[in-house]
């Protein structure tokens, strides 16, 4: 253990992360994402959706990236398909937090047959293939970013559903709950105060295992072509357009496919250092 | 009767520009290819018997009922099988199946069929003329729901007058009757009542030189060799297995790893190939005009300077190296290499994009600001999908904001089916799409254009072309059907009803074993029952 | 036994929410099977339309369309596909052993795999160790295996000159060929799950070896192997066991594409195709048997607890 000079002790997060490089390769590589996805346009030399050289070129001058099927630059479109990867695995990780979360603690918090319906209407969402799932929302509410993002927080959220319902249920049978509920605490405190605090390790690690998911759940989407809309600089839309051309110009392949394996490499690794921050049971022998 | 063109006549030098133009790597798409198969053909020998064929095909056929389906797959999956009054030869001519001779009289009207004498079903049975009867009725009944009864729905009564002769009377000349029936979409010949008693989509029983041995949707096809087949020399192979591979990579796979002999390929599909030892590619102009349908009741699409002036925006050799990876020839409304009836691609306009020109035209029509619209296609077809993407590119150059709205398969047919149905009220604007083989020119027109033809988006009324088009599909003098249609073709070109491409190569890959096989214009593998394998 | 029937109760209460659900969700896809019929070229008249929907009985009333679609399916009776016209029943049957054993395969694999590497990856000392197993282990969760698939095929073929035969053989027929075909498929699907499995293996091992019975164990004079397999295993494979359940999930999810890039006729495709062919029949029967699947499968899951921890009884 060093210690710093001045006198006080290394704070306990920068410890676990010393003893967890891969944590730390993950918060690298998603700060770095989450980077580029930021600094898009002023990063990206050329405009993602514009057909504007010859297709198919390899990596050189003056596309760094080369160019795609359609003459448009590979390396503008990386950086702008951070952006739609991002976008997407947030909003849909938000709506399935939003929904499932608090499906979950509502579910634990109120018990009975509170309990019992919600669990089995997530039972019935669980029992659906996602991807059809996916599909099948995507389909009905029409073709556009905004509605695969739904679609995906729809799919997820029961798995939200079932991590918030756990640790409510828990704290809201310990007996002091009860001794504050007769003291005259409200609702609204007893799960701000109590359950919460509970509930938000566990969720906030899988939230970053549902961002890498999200990600590849759009990629998936698009490469049945239900996803990110064209000419959108998605990854996934970049990886299956590239299946037709993959001993032509296999770098339009490997490169979208080797992006969002980073990212999704990025967020499990950070989700995994998070869990063993947070969780005060896991010790290392 | 018609006549069309052969593949082996093609004109090269259109063939070069359409395919080069953009000077891209166009790897293994060499003329060579073109007359390497007239040159196998001529060393392999004679025809040997035995041996099973195994190939791919791309997508499933899913039911192989002949009457009901609108898919290409579908035919794909029954052509072998069933067959009809007439069939095709190598060169497209209609020539006869199941009819042996016919006449036509009564100014057209009167068709009189002399049926080929013992040709047996695959359930033994011979075929007379009640099964004829029946196959044609079972058509025109519209609790069947064929998608082409159009194609028959002149005859208006089918007489037998003896077991071996049919006659039709039709309300109206049919000039391209023979050549529907010939293209097998709804004319095969089944058993009397064979409908009612057999659930057709996945039990076949018909005249043709295989029958249908397995269909397991989804997964495969076997066909084995019918031993009665009328023409006593086919087919040669003892049987033939389909594979479903929906993903080219996997049909490229099998094709190196010796798997298959067959497969249908992209142009992306074959650069890939590489020249791989033991298999030889095949290429010829088919009968596959990709287009957009306009919905030319919406603003500013009724405007026939504003789809013209969108239509001059955009390279259609930009759109062939894009869509297609340059495995095409420009095309008008009728599909390049269709006889006489298509028009010579180097006298088609907007060869070039004019964005001079058409912001001028665009001006002049009161849009100078541009405007926005949407363009719907389907990932069903990922080259559509392209060529959508060149033309909202190109339209940009005009202010033109075009929206591109990728859905999935039936999302779209319903779309568009929902446009046609409410003549261009709902639905949408631009459809992306293509028409396959025709039995004759008036397939790619008539209902499209005509005032009030069956599949006409928006609502399209051109008063000077309307007479033109129904005369054109009832006269039988072929002059003069000729220059009634290069007139329309001309004039719908000018008004830009609907944007024309390209006419799409049909590549084909195949092991250097099969020998016989020759291409068909309509897309078909009609000649599969010619091929033989060596060695 | 109690427990066994109030969990059947709700199991029931879940299939009619779920038959329910997958019939409305499906009637709400735009288009139907009588567009799908037209298809992109051919162009249906009215009455011709009309004829379609009442052969398929779409023209009733959706309540009607429904209980008549239950009661048939409680006489046994799946219905019959729009498209091929073949038997739902038959066809669920038919396709079910491929996606099973796609499913079983994948998870064997990655268990026999997975499981080790997590119990390394939490036990190591070494931190190098420790992190080159969780990345590598990760890597797999984070490529599409849609990809990986299609990298594998071209990988083989290129390579190799080789790709299994391509007409599916149960493993009864040719257990052989039969492994062959499903080498490649069942390797792409097992990458992303052995991800979890390593993952979920290592966090519930750090948690159970975190437990003050081990240390008890440990202070007794057991060896460390001895502590592993006796005390921490059994316990920490709970959290794993119920990972490998919900990703039944993930599994039918990613046997989707990954039947449709090989070619095999599973139900995960067949579901897919269902729903671009707007099928009802075929869409209702195979989601309802996944359901049924999912169901039996947490079940057994639940019942494995009893087994495992022999503090978890139902009352």
């Amino acid at each position: 253990m060093s210690e710093a000079p001045s006198g006080r002790r290394t704070p306990r997060w920068l410890r676990a992360l010393r003893r967890n490089p891969a944590a730390l390769i993950g918060a690298a590589a998603v700060g770095a994402v989450v980077c580029v996805a930021l600094a898009a346009p002023v990063l990206a030399p050329h405009d993602p959706v514009a057909q504007i050289a010859t297709p198919l070129r390899p990596p050189g001058h003056p596309h760094l990236g080369g160019t795609d099927e359609l003459g448009r630059d590979e390396l503008s479109r990386l950086i702008f398909g951070a952006r739609v990867s991002l976008y997407v695995g947030v909003l849909a990780v938000a709506i399935a937090l939003g929904v499932g979360g608090t499906s979950g603690i509502a579910a634990g918090f109120y018990g009975g047959w509170v309990d019992n319906i919600a669990m089995r209407v997530m039972d019935v969402l669980f029992s659906l293939p996602a991807l059809v799932l996916a599909i099948a929302i995507t389909s009905i509410l029409g073709p556009s970013l905004t509605n695969v993002m739904i679609a995906i927080g729809i799919v997820y959220a029961p798995t939200f559903a079932r991590i918030a319902r756990g640790p409510t249920l828990a704290v809201v049978g310990l007996p002091y709950i009860e001794a504050a509920r007769a003291l005259g605490a409200s609702n609204r405190i007893i799960v701000l105060r109590h359950v919460l605090p509970n509930v938000s390790a566990p969720l906030l690690v899988q939230t970053t295992v549902s961002l890498s998911t999200a990600i590849l759940t759009e990629a998936a989407l698009s490469f049945l072509g239900l996803g990110t809309q064209p000419p959108t600089a998605s990854w996934g839309l970049m990886l299956s357009a590239a299946r037709q051309y993959m001993l032509i110009d296999p770098w339009i392949a490997v490169l979208p496919g080797c992006a969002i394996a980073v990212t999704v490499l990025g967020f499990n690794l950070l989700g995994d250092g998070l869990r063993d921050l947070l969780d005060p049971r896991i010790r290392t022998l | 009767m018609a006549r069309f063109g052969s593949p082996e006549r093609f004109d090269r030098r259109t063939f070069l520009r359409g395919g080069l133009a953009l000077g891209g790597t166009l790897a293994g798409l060499d003329l060579a290819d073109l007359s390497r198969a007239a040159a196998l053909a001529a060393a392999a020998g004679p025809p040997k018997r035995g041996g099973t064929l195994v190939a791919a095909q791309e997508v499933d056929p899913v039911s192989l009922d002949p009457h009901t389906n609108s898919n290409f797959s579908a035919l794909q999956g029954y052509e072998h099988i069933y067959e009809s009054l007439t069939g095709y030869d190598e060169k497209t001519n209609v020539v006869p199946a199941l009819a042996e001779k016919w006449e036509i009289s009564n100014g057209g009207k009167t068709y009189t069929f002399h049926l080929r004498p013992n040709v047996k079903f695959h359930n033994g049975q011979t075929m007379t003329a009640d099964d004829v009867k029946y196959s044609v009725e079972r058509v025109l009944d519209p609790k069947t729901a064929s998608p082409w009864r159009d194609w028959l729905i002149l005859i208006k009564e089918i007489k037998i007058i003896d077991p071996m002769t049919v006659q039709m009377n039709l309300e109206g000349p049919s000039p391209d009757l023979l050549g529907a029936f010939a293209a097998l979409r709804a004319s095969a010949i089944i058993p009397k009542g064979l409908a009612d008693r057999e659930n057709l989509k996945i039990k076949a029983v018909g005249t043709g030189p295989f029958k249908l041995a397995e269909y397991v949707p989804q997964d495969h096809i076997t066909y084995a060799r019918n031993a009665d087949y009328w023409d006593k020399s086919l087919p040669y192979l003892d049987g033939m297995t389909f594979k479903i591979l929906t993903e080219e990579n996997t049909r490229l796979a099998a094709l190196r790893a010796g798997q298959i002999q067959y497969a249908t390929l992209t142009a992306q599909g074959v650069a890939q190939l590489e020249n791989a030892s033991g298999i030889s590619v095949m290429k010829a102009p088919n009968a596959w005009v990709a287009l957009h349908y306009i919905n030319v009741s919406k603003k500013p699409l009724d405007d026939a300077r504003v789809r013209r002036a969108m239509r001059m925006a955009v390279d259609t050799n930009e759109v062939i190296q894009k869509a297609v990876y340059g495995a095409a020839v420009p095309s008008g409304p009728i599909p390049t290499g269709y006889g006489d009836w298509s028009l010579d691609p180097k006298t088609l306009p907007y060869a070039k994009a004019d964005i001079e020109g058409a912001k001028k035209l665009l001006a002049e029509a009161g849009y100078p600001n541009g405007f926005r619209l949407e363009i719907k296609c389907s990932p069903q077809y990922p080259e559509f999908v392209a060529s959508t993407l060149v033309v909202q590119q190109s339209l940009r150059r005009l202010n033109i904001d075009a929206q591109v709205v990728q859905m999935e398969w039936g999302s779209f047919v319903a779309a568009h089916n929902q446009e046609i149905r409410t003549g261009g009220k709902e639905g949408g604007e631009i459809f992306a799409s293509a028409n396959t083989f025709r039995p004759g020119p008036d397939g790619y027109i008539y209902p499209y254009f005509f005032s009030k033809g069956s599949i006409n988006d928006g609502g399209y009324d051109n008063p000077r072309l309307d007479p033109l088009m129904a005369q054109a599909r009832s006269i039988t003098n072929h002059d003069q059907r000729r220059s009634l249609y290069v007139e329309i073709q001309r004039a719908l070109l000018a008004e830009s009803p609907n944007w024309w491409w390209y006419a799409k190569f049909n590549i084909e890959a195949l092991s250097s074993k099969l020998q016989g096989y020759r291409q068909s214009f309509t897309g078909r593998r009609l000649f599969l029952k010619k091929t033989w394998i060596n060695g | 036994m109690r427990y066994l029937i109030r969990r059947g109760l709700w199991t029931v209460a879940v299939l009619v929410g779920v038959s329910v659900l997958v019939f409305v969700l499906v009637r709400l896809l735009p288009g139907t099977i009588v567009d799908i019929l037209g298809g992109g070229e051919g162009q249906l008249s009215p009455d011709q339309r009309a004829a379609v929907m009442q052969q398929f009985g779409l023209d009733r009333p959706l309540p009607v369309q429904y209980l008549r679609w239950v009661g048939s399916m409680l006489r046994g009776d799946f219905g019959w596909s729009f498209r091929s016209g073949q038997p739902v029943g038959g066809l669920l049957v038919s396709r079910l052993p491929i996606t099973l054993e796609l499913a079983v395969l994948s998870v064997a694999g990655v268990s026999l795999v997975g499981i080790p590497l997590g119990i390394v990856a939490s036990v190591s000392r070494s931190v190098r160790v420790k992190t080159l197993v969780q990345v590598v282990g990760l890597l797999g969760l984070s490529v599409p295996n849609f990809w990986i698939a299609v990298l594998l095929i071209i990988a083989a073929s290129y390579l190799f000159h080789w790709l299994p035969a391509l007409i599916y053989v149960p493993p009864w027929t040719h257990p052989w060929v039969n492994l062959q075909q499903m080498f490649l498929p069942v390797f792409s699907l097992a990458l992303g799950l052995a991800a979890v499995v390593v993952r979920m293996t290592r966090s519930s091992m750090l948690e159970v070896l975190g437990q003050e019975y081990v240390k008890v164990a440990h202070a007794k004079g057991l060896s460390t192997g001895a502590v592993l397999l006796r005390h921490a295993l059994r316990n920490a494979l709970i959290p794993v066991v119920t990972v490998l359940g919900l990703q039944m999930g993930y599994l039918l999810g990613g046997v989707v594409i990954t039947e449709q890039i090989f070619g095999l006729p599973g139900l995960g495709w067949t579901l897919l195709n269902g729903v671009y062919q707007r099928d009802y029949p075929v869409v209702q029967g195979t989601v309802l048997l996944f359901a049924v699947t999912f169901v039996v499968t947490n079940l057994g899951v639940d019942l494995l607890y009893t087994f495992l921890d022999p503090r978890i009884r139902y009352e």
